[in-house]
């Protein structure tokens, strides 16, 4: 409270207590209402998804008591979801961690986090000592807020040198990076939410909209009701809400979305609905490397060639997607292909594709990213209100901290380490020496894992994410783990399977109990203030940070002020994004607005990068400006149909689809605490077609026993539930710990992005 | 500072003085206020109520029209305040769904068909609450059914009491809305007809203009302005 406040709180207070002694028995509300009303509503971005939903949370004395969706955030216009408003009571879990844990003898010892500091220091120190720079290393997530992320990259990558820094966002939403890096230089979408508003045509890759993105979802249906003709194409391997809600559901074998898109712009030449200006000034045509792998081996490499080919060479590539050729690879009806083709090609219909984990998590990942981008960009239908692909992110901060802090291993936050302009960038903004930041890469996220299990690296501090719960293939990266000589260090607020692995635990401050930032799907930043103070010695992430840091002898570049840390470390990372194309709001405009948009220039949000209409780091002179491109001419990339590494066999007849549902936030381990979210969804289940499960005579409820190579797992059978595979698929929730799908699960990955596919792998399915 | 703002009231200089005075303004009101309610001037005429059916003939409770419309059954289940806050984790949260849900596979199985216009249902021997906001088709975007049967987590989360009803700002003025408007802003819904909740049903459903007499006892809202600036 400022001066002013206070003394208008006491002067009315007064004048009421005065007239009430007058008349009593007349209430004098009219006069200062706030001296009676306790509760204060704050703004924050939601805690939960990467739509970003503005929320406005209720606090009371010392507690957050109600939530409403914040009127004046553009994302959610005052709506929100189940998570959202149910969000502050994942802070009330009565098993909160309050107190720093040390293991001692094997058994999990409560100290005073000072103490648990210093090891955790000195622990660094030693084995930095004995096993070099690159066996310590640091696991953070898409939830880390910027300052985390930027603290832990300035730590690892500046001050002690090892670009072993990595964040579940891996697993996430790499594809997504590399597919906006492969065609347009630049990560992160051109487009913005408003686009929903403008759009004709929504198309839902592999993308359960109204369970994942629900806020979003709403919208769209929303712009349909107002508007006639608006029609909402789910394109999916599984039956879901967003079928259901859909005007269309075409359903395709699981890996084959790579020939059915390559198909649509086999229509869109065949029936001459490519937009030839705009290809011919704003793009250009490229193929890479093919038969590309699945990284399934230790130290796998690659690395991509970009050749340049001729539209001609591109139309030859495409005449092996005709939409006949594609139905019988993918199942979906040639007629349905012609019919999406028409929809993308109809120059009086404006169309948004939508996709996250479906397109993401995906062994050709990178590839279906590029070619939803060149349905976009042959028809021309990019960067403009009402027309653009859209890739939505899965956490509050996957694009805010991973992708713009860059808190991956190749990442700095601004270029990769492998730029010496960008290292030299980093070093003199973190006052530290150039050769400090190493020009290589080290170990992206499954290799990470791989390498502790290895014991290349004994160190790793974990942080907001619970890999025990969400890595695939953990029957071999928890005993990894838990190998002798390997130090764990694990910053949570709630005891979780990683817990479970660690030496020692730190006890963190969580979302509003300190103050941060996330950066959602559509560039937005948005700030939070500490509203709660955190439990017993829970401190934030950042907090955690700078005190290692500081035991650590980097005092300073960790100088930050208690008081105003968040400010000072925020206006430090700030000065990477400087420039028309990524300028980031200042400090004090953050802390006013309900996230801001960036690139923000002169006082101004961009909201449709690439139009030089909208945008003021286009060349002017042009109507498009791909400028993260030479020439500013986007790639349209040949990539073909590639099959999945592990395909249902006689042995292992189903495939295995994971994923998630609406009540709960990734591992569970926050809306498992929160009772109504809890109660509606207790437990996880195996998803069956209909079909198959008359065949097996598994009933709804039965106990079915699957099997993968890796692993097994007993879980309750759903038949006509939630959502229904299609036949010879299962799917299962990965929100429940005492039902690890993940042991299941393969550990391919993309190998452009190193995203895991955690969609598709081989399974035995028994009556248990 | 920023978003807690108490700021955007008139006064922004309150000196002792001008307390004085709008005190003064306040005294004379309140008696005013007492006379006419002591005298009962503010009755309608003669005490008795119009006859149902001119009331049902205003278009703009059309809405009402159709809730009040079906006859209370004698025997009906009545939602109690009690029931109504124990399906919100928090008041002004999402009331769960309690009762069996039908698909799950839709993003509202047809929950419109009771809940757009209200009415009573055999099943549940009860009047359904009606929706505020029927606009909104992804019901199990924020409302969930709860299985009851599954052994959680223990939680420390404290509830927070209920709005008070019935609170004047003078002694006999129209009480004020004691909730937020947000997603609630059709009054009649929860307010009017058999289907609500027998505390908070008006007596006199047939004045359209809700919000003429009831204004909102706290509008957080009033210090934002469109562009979510705090001024």
């Amino acid at each position: 409270m400022i001066r002013r406040d206070i003394l208008k709180g006491m002067a009315l207070a007064s004048a009421a207590t005065a007239a009430s002694a007058l008349v009593p028995g007349v209430a004098f509300a009219g006069l200062p209402d706030e001296v009676n009303t306790d509760i204060q509503w704050k703004k924050t971005p939601c805690r939960f998804c990467g739509v970003g939903c503005g929320l406005l949370v209720g606090v009371q004395k010392d507690r957050a008591v109600a939530v409403k969706g914040d009127p004046a955030c553009s994302v959610n216009k005052g709506l929100a979801c189940v998570k959202g408003y149910h969000s502050i009571q994942a802070l009330y879990g009565s098993d909160r961690l309050k107190k720093a844990y040390v293991r001692k003898d094997g058994v999990l010892v409560e100290t005073p986090i000072k103490e648990a500091l210093d090891l955790v220091a000195s622990k660094m120190k030693e084995t930095i000592k004995s096993h070099g720079k690159d066996s310590v290393s640091i696991y953070g997530s898409g939830q880390w807020t910027i300052p985390d992320g930027y603290c832990a990259s300035k730590l690892f990558k500046g001050c002690i040198g090892t670009n072993n820094v990595e964040a579940n966002a891996r697993l996430c939403m790499a594809s997504a990076v590399t597919g906006f890096l492969t065609t347009f230089g630049k990560d992160e979408p051109m487009g913005c939410y408003e686009d929903i508003d403008y759009a004709d045509v929504f198309v839902a890759w592999g993308n359960n909209m109204a369970e994942m993105h629900p806020v979003l979802f709403s919208r769209v249906l929303d712009r349909r009701a107002k508007s006639p003709g608006v029609k909402i194409i789910d394109f999916a391997t599984r039956t879901t809400r967003t079928s259901h809600a859909a005007d269309h559901s075409y359903l395709f074998k699981p890996q084959t979305d790579l020939a059915v898109a390559n198909a649509i712009c086999y229509e869109l030449f065949k029936n001459g609905w490519v937009n030839e200006d705009f290809v011919k000034n704003f793009t250009v045509f490229k193929k890479g490397k093919t038969d590309i792998g699945y990284g399934l081996e230790d130290g796998f490499a690659f690395k991509d060639k970009m050749e340049s080919i001729d539209l001609k060479a591109y139309k030859e590539f495409l005449a092996d997607y005709t939409p006949e050729k594609v139905e019988v690879i993918s199942g979906v009806p040639a007629t349905d292909i012609r019919y999406m083709a028409k929809l993308f090609g109809d120059p009086r219909k404006k169309v948004v594709s939508f996709w996250c984990m479906g397109a993401n998590q995906h062994t050709r990942g990178t590839w279906i990213n590029n070619l939803i981008y060149n349905i976009h960009l042959l028809t021309g239908k990019i960067s403009q209100p009402g027309n653009g692909p859209f890739s939505l992110t899965g956490q509050p901060s996957a694009c805010g901290t991973v992708r713009e802090v860059g808190t991956l291993t190749h990442k700095l936050p601004y270029g990769v380490v492998m730029k010496e302009a960008a290292r030299r960038k980093a070093a003199e903004i973190w006052n530290v020496p150039y050769e400090n930041i190493p020009s290589k890469p080290t170990y992206h996220t499954v290799e990470m894992f791989r390498a502790l299990d290895r014991g290349d690296i004994r160190f790793m501090w974990i942080q907001v994410t619970n890999p025990m719960v969400t890595m695939p293939k953990l029957n071999r990266y928890r005993p990894g783990a838990q190998k002798k000589d390997r130090f764990v260090v694990v910053s949570d607020i709630y005891p979780t399977p990683t817990t479970e692995v660690a030496d020692v635990i730190l006890p963190s401050a969580c979302w509003i109990e300190r103050e941060g930032m996330y950066g959602n799907s559509e560039r937005r930043t948005a700030h939070f203030e500490k509203m709660l103070q955190p439990p017993g010695e829970a401190m934030s992430d950042t907090w955690q940070l700078i005190e290692v840091a500081r035991r650590l002898g980097y005092g300073k570049q960790f100088s930050y002020t208690e008081e105003n840390h968040i400010r000072e470390i925020y206006e430090e990372y700030r000065l990477f994004h400087m420039g028309k194309t990524h300028n980031m709001a200042p400090y004090d405009v953050l802390r006013k607005k309900s996230g801001v948009v960036w690139p923000y220039v002169d006082g101004k949000s961009t909201l449709w990068r690439y139009n030089s209409k909208f945008d003021p780091a286009c060349d002017s002179s042009k109507a498009f400006d791909f400028y993260g491109k030479p020439e500013g001419k986007a790639f349209i990339l040949a990539r073909p149909f590639e099959d999945a590494p592990e395909k249902p066999d006689a042995e292992f007849p189903f495939w295995l689809n994971t994923g998630r549902v609406i009540e709960h936030w990734h591992s569970g381990s926050m809306t498992r605490r929160i009772p109504t979210l809890h109660q509606a969804v207790p437990e996880a289940y195996v998803e069956l077609n209909p079909k198959d499960a008359k065949v097996l005579n598994i009933k709804n409820g039965d106990k079915v026993k699957l099997v993968t190579r890796r692993g097994e797992l007993v879980v309750p059978a759903s038949v006509d539930g939630r959502g229904t595979p299609t036949p010879g698929m299962v799917f299962v929730p990965f929100f429940d710990e005492n039902h690890l799908i993940n042991n299941l699960t393969l550990d391919a990955f993309c190998p452009i992005s190193k995203q895991p596919d955690y969609k598709k792998c081989a399974v035995r399915v028994e009556k248990a | 500072m920023c978003c807690e703002g108490r700021e955007g009231m008139s006064t922004q200089k309150a000196s002792p003085g001008c307390a004085v005075a709008i005190l003064g303004l306040f005294l004379i009101l309140s008696f005013v206020v007492a006379y006419l309610v002591e005298g009962k001037l503010l009755h309608d005429e003669g005490g008795h109520q119009k006859p149902l059916k001119t009331l049902l003939a205003s278009p703009v409770t059309k809405k009402a029209t159709k809730v009040v419309n079906h006859a209370v059954m004698p025997g009906a289940k009545v939602r109690t305040l009690r029931e109504f806050y124990s399906r919100r984790a928090y008041p002004g949260a999402p009331p769960v769904i309690p009762h069996p849900a039908g698909r799950e596979d839709v993003i509202a199985d047809s929950c419109l068909s009771c809940h757009d216009q209200g009415g009573y249902v055999p099943k549940y021997n009860a009047f359904a609450p009606v929706s505020p906001h029927p606009e909104k088709e992804s019901c199990r975007q924020c409302h969930v059914p709860q299985s009851g049967k599954a052994e959680g987590f223990a939680s420390a989360w404290r509830d927070v009491r209920e709005p008070k009803r019935g609170q004047s700002a003078m002694g006999g003025s129209p009480p004020r809305i004691p909730h937020t408007l947000q997603l609630r802003e059709n009054c009649v819904s929860c307010h009017v007809g058999p289907g609500a909740v027998e505390e908070i049903r008006v007596s006199h459903p047939e004045r359209e203009n809700c919000q003429q007499c009831h204004v909102p006892r706290s509008t957080p809202e009033l210090f934002r302005s469109k562009l979510g600036l705090t001024k």
